[in-house]
């Protein structure tokens, strides 16, 4: 019960020797740009904590940042270096390319959640091919971007596990030169969903074109859907027998109803009047958390909370659509 | 010391539900037995494992991170009943106390957060950690290095393999 010998000392602290799993749990607050620009260089201690794998299991780079396309690739490669394999979750916004999909496909062999947000250089063929690498992904969210009508389709065929799909197609196959494509894109995303993702305990159509048809396939075809949002799904008519269908659905968000909790520009359509250049939604809150002990595996629970955070000044510097 | 209730020796007749902390540097706490044990999972052991009755060293933990540290206890066990930040009682009251709490000196932050996580306090060590973690937010490596004072201690090897990793950053 001696005072230790050696009590702590009133000199100034050294900051260099924080212990590594406290200063783990600061990275983890500050985001993966900043640990790979900063922090993580610091010096040899900060370095050695920064590049722990567990530190990069969950990578957020949905946030904007003073950086371009180019550098946030090549800082996502680093951050899948620095993960060695750990990586769980990735999500990209901006940014991105079929390479940097590919690269990660080689290296992250745990990924089990993938998110992308406007990212306008990925092609169907490359996030086809990444995910076939991934027959086990459970979580995908496609959000804006310059897909086609195949993506649903070929995507599910890669992961006939997939538990979460959110898709948000506001800006995708209006590129088109196909007409016929254009007229027929009513129901695509949904034939394709029915088709080939039968394990889906969410869904989240936002501003899709679907039609009552549509979403009858999904709910033919996916036996485990317990959560289902179709909000801003206009052609929708939620007419008594659809509502009747959609009973069992234990959380159901209806065309209409509020979009103010959506996580980006909830504006549809290609050339909304009140579209800005937002793509997050005002009122989303800014998770800067990449890694979390808390982390809960169970998927119903899962609500990937998208954002940008106080320093959003920069956000219409890289606006793409 | 006094609102923590410091005394000169462990020596005084205990009260009940009282328990004795001795930091680091020697000095004798007197608290509450219920706070502190409801708030960290280090004292909640030592007090299960029969420390109850002698006093329980912190020798990593000063005087003055431990008074901070037990004042922390005692608002968070009183008010919010020691639930964390997502909780109802987690009001305006507690949000400032926990903001003035964070408004500390460098060092006294660096040795809250070392007592916050010895003595696996979870609410105090996230709410420091998430004082320096905006503090070095937006910084440049040079900044940090000048804001927290820590030297370059790479060889030229790494400081060049630091270097290449982002040197299209830097170019």
């Amino acid at each position: 019960m001696d005072p230790n010998p050696n009590p702590p000392s009133v000199e100034g602290r050294n900051w260099a020797e924080l212990s590594p799993d406290v200063l783990s749990v600061i990275f983890g607050k500050i985001g993966a740009v900043e640990i790979l620009m900063g922090a993580g260089r610091v010096c040899r201690g900060w370095r050695r904590v920064a590049r722990e794998p567990l530190l990069w299991r969950r990578v957020d780079m949905t946030h904007l940042d003073h950086l371009g396309e180019a550098e946030m690739e090549a800082m996502a490669r680093l951050a899948v270096d620095w993960s060695a394999g750990r990586m769980e979750e990735f999500s990209a916004a901006r940014f991105g390319s079929d390479e940097l999909l590919l690269y990660i496909a080689e290296r992250a062999n745990l990924l089990k959640s993938l998110c992308l947000v406007s990212c306008y250089d990925i092609s169907d063929e490359g996030l086809t091919e990444m995910v076939k690498r991934f027959p086990c992904l459970e979580k995908l969210e496609i959000i804006f971007g310059s897909f086609t009508m195949k993506l649903c389709e070929s995507v599910g065929q890669a992961c006939p596990q997939l538990k979460l799909f959110k898709l948000n197609t506001k800006g995708s196959y209006y590129m088109s030169d196909d007409e016929e494509e254009l007229d027929n894109t009513d129901d695509c995303d949904a034939l394709g969903i029915a088709k080939t993702m039968h394990e889906l305990r969410q869904l989240q159509l936002f501003g899709n074109k679907v039609t009552n048809e549509g979403l009858k396939a999904i709910l033919d075809s996916c036996p485990h859907l317990e959560s289902l949002d179709i909000r801003r799904c206009f052609n929708l008519n939620m007419d008594a027998s659809m509502k009747a269908m959609c009973s069992r659905i234990r959380n159901l968000r209806l065309p209409e109803d509020s979009a103010d909790d959506y996580e980006y520009d909830a504006a549809v359509g290609p050339f909304d009047e009140d579209d800005d250049d937002d793509i997050f939604s005002e009122n989303s809150e800014f998770d800067d958390m990449m890694y979390d002990n808390d982390y809960d595996y169970d998927y119903i629970d899962y609500d990937y909370q998208h954002g940008i955070g106080d320093d959003d000044d920069h956000l219409n510097l890289f606006f793409l659509l | 010391m006094a609102t923590t209730g410091a005394s000169d020796g462990a020596s005084a007749a205990k009260k009940e539900g009282l328990v004795t902390l001795m930091s680091g540097d020697g000095e004798i706490f007197e608290v509450e037995a219920a706070a502190v044990a409801a708030l960290s999972v280090t004292i909640r052991h030592a007090i299960e494992e029969g420390f109850g009755d002698r006093p329980i060293p912190l020798p990593i933990v000063g005087a003055r991170a431990l008074a901070l540290a037990v004042e922390y206890c005692r608002k968070h066990h009183s008010l919010g009943g020691g639930a964390g930040e997502d909780s109802a009682a987690y009001d305006d009251e507690l949000r400032a106390f926990d903001h003035n709490l964070a408004k500390v000196d460098r060092d006294t932050l660096f040795d809250l957060i070392e007592a916050a996580n010895y003595l696996e306090i979870e609410g105090l060590l996230n709410l420091m950690c998430r004082t320096v973690a905006e503090m070095m937010k937006g910084k440049s490596v040079e900044e940090l290095r000048r804001t927290f004072d820590v030297s370059n201690d790479y060889t030229p090897e790494e400081e060049e393999e630091v270097r290449r990793e982002v040197s299209w950053a830097l170019d």
